[in-house]
């Protein structure tokens, strides 16, 4: 580390929002990333849809500003600004100059406050969401990540973040405001900023705007997944997309960091397993990658491969027994190489304040509790190759849940017998 | 930055082979980015050579005389480095970043590769990596209707043809061609060596002469002159799909033209994200669920390109609403709140952008071989500030959406596609 190791300052305001700050003093920017526990997973049985819609009516006006007044209040402070909504969570993120923080503030906190959510904005709200719902449908790698999560998650995880179609044609505005009522409140909700601020003044600016915030939370459901098997959906597509996914040790459990550092052996750059074995030696593919995905508490393996239907069987089998071969332990050499490449990427995320604000949320919600760099870099360094190798011996060996998609249905030989689909409990990984 | 503007540093040489290397030095960076951009790309690319800049950009990674594929990938994640290479129509550029201390490792890494043995069995191997490849942007209809779109508005104009080939084109690049594409195109004259971040700049020469003593070549100067683009509308189809896929070309302006950043402003009013023009018209009614335009400057030339993404059934609707909208633009110009917004969200973005060394890489270099002189984040926002909406209605008076062209990609032929018009 080059620099001092910031501080991180971290509060819970009396309302219930975990407000995290870490000062980076050598930026002009800052960078901010709001979640609310709000998405496809709590959203109601009969309104599946209703968290993309709150999203993208968010951005319609605010404290008596329409949709337009908004927007142009925060270009005018040059307020660049994303987000959007996933299973368990609605996101807000934006990005500014540190001297705007005192006017951005209260514009930010405006739109969870007081969202206009005006009967005049829903329709065109609605018609954007179905207009996304049918582009999402248009690509195929897309589909097949839908259908890949689908298939193994049994709890309403599994939904699509975009809903259904029925549903997002029927939910009417006054049901979507009714919903945001009743879940769009602090409690449950991380609001981290990064950049280049006075950590003091500025979370003094955070109570005082994001403190009177009031509302209801709703839980989000447990987790659960169902039992292991293989589908295949048929489509027209110049490749055969693959889709693969088995249970890893949640954040925070024993065995995080080294599994971190395995799944780095496996899949950390072109040096790594799944690279080296799926395109570098044989060719089968340009794009291979194997991520951990976290919700609530459940980490789970995503990997994904395309491939030219002839080549399909071939790829899926790679993939499969280098995730499986994983157990067999790493060698000296690749320990080494993943740890390098884990510290280095965590030093290069400090330096921007969006990768900051996004890490600091992302850890509350997963954790309980931000890291600062510092923490995470010394976790790395304790790792020895036998913690890790000790942790892939004792791994459950992988359980898959898979999905093809494309112009063929691979055979029974190549997916392994189509199971029926019951739910298991999670805790089913050692 | 909080960085004081007089901390950075910027640094610039050129070696006796006519390699350029180009440096901005910040002392408060906690990592080095280092990049080699080698002025070549699809449009230098001879007819029966389509697709071989990027095919060669992938050949690179194969590793050179001493050094297998698997060898330059480990060597690369045993720095820590986050690295990868991209092809353009106009360039290749090969780039990592790592901690300062490895900073000269991989300064000796990118260097290597750009001397790629060119091994059959790697050459036959990634041939099938690269046909992947083109079978991934196939089922992108997004890509795809650019691609198409581009090869239709540009012409026999070698900008027309896509970075990647095809796969006819891609079986024909044996080996010998491939090389003497190389040699044509990789001379030390044509790259510019990137730094940016922290490094030691006299050790980096250094080490720079000595890695490419023996480099020789010139290349021969690109053929930069104007395609001769049509306008109207043109189109195709593609059953498996669902929605409707627009591209718009119309004329902008050149890499080193002045009015390159009224430009990107101008497209940034026209087709930002969330509160433009085309925004307001399209997306946010619900009647598109994309609608964003760009500006795209090429050497001698530039061209405004925008896509659209809408249900088969409106496409005549949202294309006549998009064509009013930008007719008027031209009519009655840009209000001056919408040009100052495009100011301040394009400056905050380039201050993001500006966090990092790897975000600095690319406009250091480009900013260096477009206009002569590396720019900091800091000028470069002055400038962005700066821009008087005058410049822009000088762009609009040329009338630039008189000869638009679109292009569409349908799920299938309908009496209201433009693809069974006459054009």
């Amino acid at each position: 580390m080059t620099k001092p190791a910031p501080t991180l300052f971290d509060r819970t305001l009396p309302n219930g929002l975990r407000v995290v700050v870490e000062p980076m003093p050598w930026l002009a920017t800052v960078s901010s990333s709001l979640l609310l526990p709000i998405g496809a997973a709590n959203d109601p049985d009969d309104g599946i849809g209703a968290a993309a819609l709150l999203s993208e009516w968010l951005q319609r006006g605010a404290a008596g500003r329409d949709a337009r007044a908004q927007a142009a209040a925060l270009d005018a402070l040059g307020v660049r600004r994303g987000g959007g909504v996933g299973r368990e969570m609605l996101s807000l993120s934006a990005a500014f100059l540190g001297r705007d923080a005192a006017a951005v503030l209260p514009l930010l906190a405006d739109v969870v406050k007081a969202p206009g959510l005006s009967d005049d904005t829903f329709e065109n709200v609605r018609a954007l969401a179905l207009q996304d719902l049918a582009a999402a449908l248009d690509t195929p790698a897309q589909r097949a990540g839908e259908a890949l999560v689908a298939a193994y998650f049994a709890s309403h995880h599994g939904r699509s973040a975009y809903g259904l179609e029925a549903h997002l044609e029927a939910l009417s505005a006054a049901a979507v405001r009714r919903d945001a009522q009743a879940r769009l409140g602090p409690g449950g909700a991380v609001l981290a900023v990064a950049g280049g601020l006075d950590p003091e003044p500025f979370m003094a600016l955070l109570e005082n705007y994001f403190g009177v915030w009031q509302g209801p939370s709703r839980p989000l459901p447990e987790p659960r997944r169902r039992s292991p098997h293989a589908s295949s959906i048929e489509a027209e597509s110049a490749q055969v997309q693959i889709g693969l996914a088995t249970p890893l040790v949640g954040p925070g459990e024993p065995g995080w960091y080294p599994q971190q550092l395995a799944l780095a052996v496996l899949d950390g750059n072109m040096g790594a397993r799944l690279f080296s074995e799926v395109r570098e030696k044989r060719g089968l593919v340009y794009g291979v990658s194997a991520g951990t995905r976290v919700v609530r508490g459940h980490a789970y393996l995503a990997a994904r491969a395309a491939t030219t239907p002839e080549r399909a069987a071939e790829t899926l089998e790679v993939v499969a027994s280098e995730i499986r071969r994983l157990r067999d332990g790493v060698e000296r050499d690749e320990f080494e190489r993943a740890g390098v490449q884990l510290r280095a990427s965590l030093v290069m995320s400090g330096e921007a304040s969006g990768a900051r604000a996004s890490r600091l949320a992302s850890d509350v919600l997963h954790l309980g509790r931000p890291r600062g760099l510092h923490e995470v870099d010394q976790a790395l360094a304790g790792l020895s190759l036998e913690d890790v190798n000790e942790h892939l011996a004792a791994s459950a060996e992988p359980t898959f849940t898979t999905v093809t998609l494309g112009p063929v249905a691979l055979s029974e030989a190549a997916l392994g017998p189509a199971v029926p689909a019951a739910t298991v409990p999670l805790e089913a990984r050692a | 930055m909080t960085v004081p503007a007089d901390a950075l540093r910027i640094d610039t040489e050129q070696l006796g082979n006519g390699l350029r290397v180009v440096g901005e030095y910040n002392p408060a960076a906690a990592s080095v980015a280092v990049g080699v951009v080698v002025e070549t790309g699809s449009r230098d690319e001879r007819a029966e050579e389509h697709g071989v800049s990027h095919f060669l950009e992938h050949l690179c990674f194969k590793g050179d005389e001493s050094r297998s594929g698997g060898d330059v990938s480990r060597a690369f994640d045993a720095l820590g480095a986050r690295y990868n290479a991209f092809t353009s129509e106009e360039r290749t550029v090969y780039y990592g970043a790592v901690l300062p201390e490895n900073g000269p490792q991989l300064l000796t890494l990118l260097t290597a590769m750009l001397r790629p043995a060119l091994r059959s069995d790697d050459v036959e191997l990634e041939r099938k990596v690269v046909l992947e490849e083109i079978a991934m942007y196939a089922d992108r209809p997004d890509a795809l209707v650019f691609e198409r779109g581009a090869s239709t508005y540009y012409g026999e104009h070698p900008y027309g043809r896509g970075v990647l080939g095809t796969e006819a084109s891609l079986r024909g690049l044996e080996r010998e061609r491939v090389r003497a594409y190389w040699q044509r195109r990789y001379t030390p004259d044509n790259q510019l060596v990137v730094l940016s971040g922290r490094y030691d700049w006299a050790a980096a020469l250094r080490q720079l002469e000595r890695l490419t003593r023996g480099w020789e070549g010139r290349a021969d100067p690109r053929d930069t002159s104007p395609p001769s683009c049509r306008g109207g509308e043109d189109g195709t189809t593609k059953p498996s799909l669902t929605r409707a896929h627009a591209a718009l070309f119309a004329p902008g302006v050149g890499r080193a033209d002045p009015d390159r950043t009224a430009a990107a402003l101008l497209a940034h009013v026209l087709g930002d994200d969330d509160n433009s023009l085309l925004y307001w018209t399209l997306v946010e009614p619900g009647l598109a669920d994309s609608a964003v335009v760009w500006h795209d400057p090429a050497d001698g030339f530039g061209s405004l390109q925008a896509y659209l993404g809408c249900a088969p059934d409106d496409l005549p609707r949202v294309l006549e609403l998009m064509r009013d909208a930008l007719a008027r633009v031209q009519a009655e110009g840009v209000p001056s709140a919408s040009w100052e917004q495009a100011q301040r969200s394009l400056a905050t973005g380039l201050t993001l952008r500006g966090e990092t060394p790897m975000g600095r890489l690319v406009s250091v270099a480009s900013s260096f071989l477009d206009r002569g002189r590396v720019r900091s984040v800091a000028e470069t926002v002055d400038e962005v500030l700066q821009t008087p909406l005058a410049r822009a209605e000088a762009l609009l008076a040329r009338r630039p959406f008189d000869d638009a062209f679109v292009f569409t990609l349908l799920p299938e032929a309908s009496p209201a596609a433009p693809a069974t018009r006459a054009s």
